[in-house]
């Protein structure tokens, strides 16, 4: 899960309580207001009753008790001295409710059978009643008034308003959803534009910089920091680049020396040395030269790492391959190894041909070094609108699965090629990686373990310059 | 035929000296670009090696120095690997070729002879060995009069042979030479048998007489007259 996504749920999540809490609040404020109204409504309405009831003489009180206006008052007045009754309205002729305690307020469904009333009744034929229970004193009589009232349609208007908190709340809930979505992308936003750069810096151009604004919020803090670790990483790895070719340079001079030394000593055997002699002297050359090959890829791959370009004259592949499968050629037929080769007229790209040459013939070399006596060895180019691929495609054992992202680690060989028969000095494919990325290129390496291993360059066929 | 070497290693200025000497070099040393110059106005010396590295005063600018001097002696300039801006520099100040470190002894004393060939001694551009003849300039080999067709590779091989005249030449010298930096000599080398052997049947190279020998565990020699 993002950030963004994290901050929107949490945002979101905090807005969904903090307004169900408030909603809930309403909710119970809407749902007892009306209890409230009704019953100061029954009051009052209990109380002119009372006036009436005291104020007249028994024979016209229906009637004037009718004047408060509504017939559909559930009304009974008793005398709490006497405990009789005194009044009953109509309604309370016709329908029965329990008695309750004196100052209280109830809600009260009764089920009535359809028809005895004139009052809307729902499917299982259910009235209910809000009735007040008052103890009023007036003119020394104490009266005990219950007062009642259909609630018609109460429960459709509960719906309604409960329908309405509910929608009210899923609005404002995405509604929040959306702005904090929106929100956390704009505060975000300097993390991506850092991370973006720094992945650039780092894949790229370890030389350049994260831009820093000034200001002194904690993005600007971060991207300090990133060019900080930056500045380190860069240091430590030109001085380990540094020092990979000082050492190599100083190995040079007794090089050249060792290997003159065993020159001369190769042509000036006219004292006709013993066979053990000839033998060690022919294994100390082998040596000499192979570390001379090591030291000289050591070299190259460090200038090349150290160089940022390479010049960029026009490169005809397919010419460097074919006269490099017609070396190779030599190394191949004694092993019975086949060449397929499918190549197009010409193949133009803008580099260094030394350069495109070195990298190719490295590839070529690792083909058939690490392939079965009688393999087979595929050549091919493919062009697309975008780049040019060739692909080195051999029958060698190849590597095992695990292994592939290291080949192009400096000093990487498989495990059984360590043999001295392979020679290599394990910087072969570093440097083809190399120079392919100088030519703003990309090389990939696939391989079956047990049955083919494939090299593949993608060339571009639009330059961009590359910075140094 | 006087050679100047210039170089701060000791151990290697008396390597190469004795080298040079074996064939019948007169050498010169110096250790720096001032004893270099002083030796210079001393003695007139046919061909002068430079390495590029030397203290005080680098190997440049003491090329500056001495072309400034209106010396014209031939200079071969020992530079570092990957220096690829000083060599440019370096032919551009008057350098006539240059050789990167580490070298084997088969390629530099090649590239000496060649030197003093084109420095106008022997105008002759012609490498001759009993009948066989191979024009560096042209490039073109004749073989008892008649042309013979040679792949580059095979051009390359005999030249490199005949500029080592009289001297063994490694097999992995000699690839080097040929196939250069980015093949793997040891590969290489292994199937030079096989471009030897086809060089021997275009130049008619069998028999008694034989032209280019094999020499077993070392490599191959051309030797001018018949054992």
């Amino acid at each position: 899960m993002t950030v963004r996504q994290k901050i929107t749920l949490l945002i979101t999540a905090a807005g969904f309580i903090s307004s169900l809490v408030f909603s809930c609040i309403i909710l119970w404020e809407m749902l007892e207001q009306p209890f409230r109204i009704i019953d100061s409504e029954l009051e009052s309405t209990a109380r002119r009753a009372v006036h009436i009831v005291s104020g007249s003489d028994g024979e016209r009180t229906p009637d004037a008790i009718s004047s408060i206006g509504d017939e559909r008052y559930w009304l009974e007045i008793r005398d709490q001295a006497s405990g009789k009754s005194i009044y009953r309205s109509d309604l309370a002729k016709l329908i029965e409710i329990p008695e309750q305690d004196p100052g209280s307020s109830a809600t009260i469904s009764l089920i009535i059978p359809r028809g005895k009333i004139n009052l809307e009744q729902d499917r299982r034929n259910e009235v209910t009643f809000r009735v007040r229970n008052s103890k009023i004193s007036l003119g020394g009589r104490t009266f005990l008034v219950s007062v009642g009232r259909p609630m018609e349609r109460l429960e459709e208007e509960v719906w309604d308003i409960f329908i309405g908190v509910i929608s009210g709340l899923t609005f404002s809930v995405l509604l929040l959803a959306a702005i904090s979505y929106f929100l956390a992308g704009f505060i975000l936003k300097p993390v991506r534009i850092i991370n973006d750069q720094a992945r650039d810096i780092s894949e790229k151009q370890l030389d350049r910089r994260i831009p820093v604004s000034g200001g002194r919020d904690e993005f600007n803090a971060l991207a300090q920091t990133l060019n900080q670790v930056f500045d380190r990483l860069q240091h430590a790895f030109l001085r380990q680049k540094r020092l990979l070719a000082d050492a190599s340079h100083e190995l040079k001079t007794p090089l050249t020396m060792m290997r003159l030394s065993v020159d001369e000593m190769r042509s000036a055997r006219d004292d006709n040395p013993s066979r053990l002699q000839a033998e060690k002297l022919a294994r100390l050359t082998e040596q000499v030269l192979r570390m001379e090959r090591l030291v000289k890829s050591l070299l190259d791959l460090s200038s090349l790492e150290i160089e940022g370009v390479t010049t960029e004259d026009p490169i005809d592949v397919v010419k460097i391959l074919e006269s490099l499968i017609a070396d190779y050629h030599f190394l191949a037929e004694p092993r019975d190894i086949d060449i397929e080769v499918r190549l197009p007229k010409q193949l133009i790209v803008k580099g260094n041909a030394e350069k495109l040459n070195r990298a190719f013939s490295n590839i070529l070399d690792n083909a058939i070094k690490y392939n079965v006596d009688g393999g087979r060895i595929e050549v091919v180019i493919e062009q697309s609108t975008a780049d040019h691929t060739i692909k080195v495609t051999n029958t060698g054992p190849g590597v095992a699965e695990t292994e592939i992202s290291k080949v192009f680690d400096q000093f990487y060989r498989v495990e059984e090629s360590r043999s001295p028969r392979y020679g290599g000095s394990g910087l072969g494919l570093a440097i083809v990686k190399r120079i392919v990325e100088l030519h703003g290129g990309m090389v990939r390496f696939e391989s079956q373990q047990g049955s083919w291993t494939r090299v593949t360059v993608s060339l571009p066929r639009h330059r961009d310059k590359i910075p140094a | 035929m006087r050679i100047l070497i210039v170089d701060d290693e000791q151990t290697l200025l008396d390597q190469l000296k004795s080298a040079f000497e074996d064939q019948r070099y007169m050498v010169e040393t110096a250790l720096d670009g001032e004893q270099a110059l002083d030796k210079l106005f001393e003695i007139p010396v046919d061909l002068i090696i430079l390495d590029i590295m030397l203290p005080k005063q680098d190997g440049l600018a003491v090329l500056r120095e001495i072309r400034q001097a209106h010396i014209a002696t031939p200079i071969l300039m020992l530079t570092a690997r990957g220096e690829i801006n000083d060599k440019i520099k370096g032919l551009d100040l008057g350098a006539d070729d240059y050789l990167a470190k580490p070298f084997s002894l088969d390629e530099l004393l090649a590239r000496v002879r060649a030197l003093f060939r084109r420095s106008g001694e022997q105008t002759d551009s012609v490498l001759q060995v009993k009948d066989l003849r191979l024009d560096t300039v042209s490039r073109e080999v004749t073989k008892g009069g008649k042309p013979v067709e040679l792949t580059a590779r095979e051009f390359s091989i005999l030249e490199f042979l005949l500029y080592n005249k009289d001297r063994a030449v490694s097999r992995f010298s000699l690839a080097e030479h040929v196939w250069g930096d980015a093949f793997d000599p040891f590969s290489m080398s292994n199937f030079m048998d096989v471009h030897i052997k086809n060089l021997r049947k275009k130049i008619g190279d069998s028999g008694h007489g034989i032209i280019i020998r094999t020499i077993r565990g070392v490599g191959y020699i051309i030797k001018d007259e018949a054992e």
